[in-house]
């Protein structure tokens, strides 16, 4: 028996005719002979009203100044995809072909009690296998799970965070040694660039499961990283198929069965706000513990770092737009005791703020604190090339930057990794350096 | 296929049967736990530091990567300091680097490693890539770099601390 795990996201089932449209994917399946076990999101993405976005606003403005337990989010967000499979099995009845809705649980999935991000740590299918054996077709609800406590009745329902719908689709595609897993969505498959940005942009028709993690980590989310270790642990084929066309998609492999391609493509992040600070003023012995101190409040505060640097001079870092205020509400005027036995206050920005100015007078009974001043870029994103080989090779950066500088655009700050080189650059030169590498790079003829 | 009972060539896979074949299933574990799972360190790499460059800075930044380029030479780790740049170098390569950069003002220190801390999907577990480098600066010596990857961050640093980092920052190795 030939099983292949059919994963529809939010735009996919929609309307009922994106419904229809992906239902009679899954028949297709079924008269090629395949055993198909259909994961589905929730219905629609954010503002749509049955989207995970949309319930979690009916919570939250019920009562705006009270968090909601997560426990109680967590049943609140499996709603929505106990909608989605219920209407989706439903879709599939209406075309004449007997199929049942499972929740998480029901599935087999059983996590951990991390509300809202729980691991997945084991899955037993039973549950899918038996639902295929009666010539059911499961259809399971993506991004649940259960918590099984040891001395309780019953077990709570947890969902997976982010991607946690791919999640679902590559972790039963392991527990059931399925031939493949296909993720559908709205685009033809993993593209070279972001076709808004490069109308025309090719589909890949490869990648390697590291490859298209890391694509997601510099901000293109075709497929959850989760999903990608997952298929790569297990050996999955994974698949990323667009639910309105016949493109046959990109596969994602292991990297030993990758054909040759140096460049995969070029990413973007969303809106990036840059600080950097300059760390001589201090004595070279308290540098280190510092830039520790102020790492750490990052981490407490649960903010996101890309594109980090150190320098002989000082280090820096960039944060999404969204948690800016935050890094600004817990840097500036924080005193950080140092080394040497005097006080160091962060000021973010080129003048001090009354929030400074009352801490240096506080602190300066200690003896004169040393104001460390952070500069901060406004308006900036991360354009980052992918590629397997092509990092390892002389005249990477002097290809990239060479484009780059050719088309005129600033360049704030590079970083680079095995398998990608990103650069810092104004929001407003987004689009254009986006073109400008995906043209440089040759990547139009790639595919 | 394989059977229950069966031994398995695949680490994170537990055998168990289709449903055809009359077997219940079994469970199979799953996700990593999440955090820090692995150090691994690199040695024999140099820091190399180039500058300060007079004005126009790009030019002057791509005049140096030309010439290294021109040598044959693979860079990593790129960084651009104000008026200056650094990068990292294999050992072997310093030779044709100083070659490549003769007429230049540059220095560097041999003897760097690199020094990466692996962690599943670290993007989403907000905050571990900073705790990561705080851990790893709280070591008290001097990080020539840092950079990350999905489920790793790196360091470039002294060839001595990078063992001090692999016991102090762990992981469940």
């Amino acid at each position: 028996m030939s099983i292949v795990v059919m994963k529809f996201g939010g735009t996919s089932v929609k309307t009922k005719e994106a419904r229809t449209a992906s239902a009679l994917r899954v028949v297709s399946a079924t008269e090629q002979g395949l055993k198909p076990v259909v994961v589905v999101s929730a219905i629609g993405r954010k503002g749509e009203p049955y989207a995970t976005d949309t319930l979690i606003s009916f919570l939250r403005d019920m009562e705006p100044d009270v968090e909601p337990e997560p426990r109680e989010l967590d049943l609140l967000m499996g709603c929505g995809e106990i909608l989605s499979s219920v209407v989706f099995a439903h879709t599939l009845k209406a075309l004449g072909h007997a199929a049942i809705s499972l929740r998480g649980g029901q599935a087999g999935i059983r996590t951990d009690g991390n509300y809202g991000n729980a691991r997945i740590l084991g899955i037993n299918p039973l549950g899918v296998q038996e639902a295929l054996h009666r010539g059911l077709i499961p259809v399971v609800c993506g991004f649940q799970g259960v918590w099984i406590q040891g001395g309780l009745p019953g077990a709570e329902m947890t969902t997976l965070g982010r991607g946690g719908s791919d999640t679902t689709a590559a972790g039963l595609g392991a527990a059931l040694q399925a031939d493949r897993v296909e993720i559908y969505t709205d685009v033809d498959g993993v593209k070279t660039a972001d076709p808004d940005y490069v109308p025309g942009a090719p589909t890949l028709r490869q990648v390697t499961y590291s490859e298209v993690a890391e694509i997601a980590h510099l901000g293109a989310h075709v497929l959850h990283p989760r999903a990608a270790e997952i298929g790569m642990n297990f050996g999955i084929p994974l698949w990323v198929k667009n639910t309105f066309s016949d493109d046959p998609g990109t596969e994602v492999v292991a990297e030993s069965q990758a054909t040759g391609r140096k460049v995969t493509g070029v990413t973007h992040t969303g809106k990036l706000v840059a600080f950097s600070v300059d760390v001589t003023i201090l004595d070279e012995s308290d540098r280190a513990s510092f830039a520790a101190t102020v790492f750490q409040i990052l981490s407490d505060h649960r903010v996101s770092l890309y594109m980090v640097s150190r320098g002989p001079s000082g280090f820096g870092f960039a944060t999404r737009r969204e948690q800016s205020p935050v890094v600004r509400a817990v840097l500036d005027a924080l005193v950080i005791p140092v080394a040497s036995g005097s006080v160091a206050v962060c000021q973010i920005g080129g003048s001090k703020s009354d929030a400074v100015r009352t801490q240096a007078r506080l602190v300066e009974r200690t003896g004169e604190p040393t104001i460390v001043p952070f500069q901060v870029v406004e308006g900036c994103t991360m354009v980052s090339v992918v590629g397997r080989d092509y990092m390892r090779q002389p005249g990477v950066f002097l290809n990239i930057m060479g484009i780059l500088v050719r088309e005129q655009i600033q360049v704030f700050q590079t970083s680079d990794s095995e398998s990608s080189l990103s650069c810092l650059v104004p929001e407003s030169e987004l689009r254009r350096a986006v073109a400008a590498l995906h043209e440089g790079l040759g990547l139009a003829e790639a595919g | 296929m394989t059977h229950p009972g069966s031994p398995s060539s695949q680490p994170f896979r537990r055998e168990h049967a289709r449903p055809e074949e009359g077997a219940r299933a079994a469970e199979t574990k799953f996700e990593r736990e999440r955090g820090i799972d692995r150090v691994e360190v690199r040695k024999g790499y140099a820091t190399v530091s180039v500058g300060p460059f007079a004005e126009p800075l790009e030019q002057a930044r791509l005049d140096v990567l030309r010439r290294v380029a021109m040598q044959q030479v693979s860079v990593d780790y790129l960084k651009l300091d104000g008026p200056r740049m650094s990068f990292v170098v294999a050992e072997s390569d310093l030779q044709s680097l100083a070659t490549a950069l003769e007429g230049l003002e540059h220095q560097s220190r041999s003897g760097r490693s690199v020094v990466a801390i692996h962690a599943a999907n670290m993007r989403d577990e907000e905050g571990l890539i900073a705790k990561t480098i705080s851990q790893v600066m709280l070591t008290g010596d001097e990080v020539d770099h840092i950079g990350d990857m999905h489920d790793r961050v790196i360091f470039v640093l002294d060839a001595a601390t990078a063992d001090r980092v692999r016991l102090e920052v762990g992981g469940r190795e």
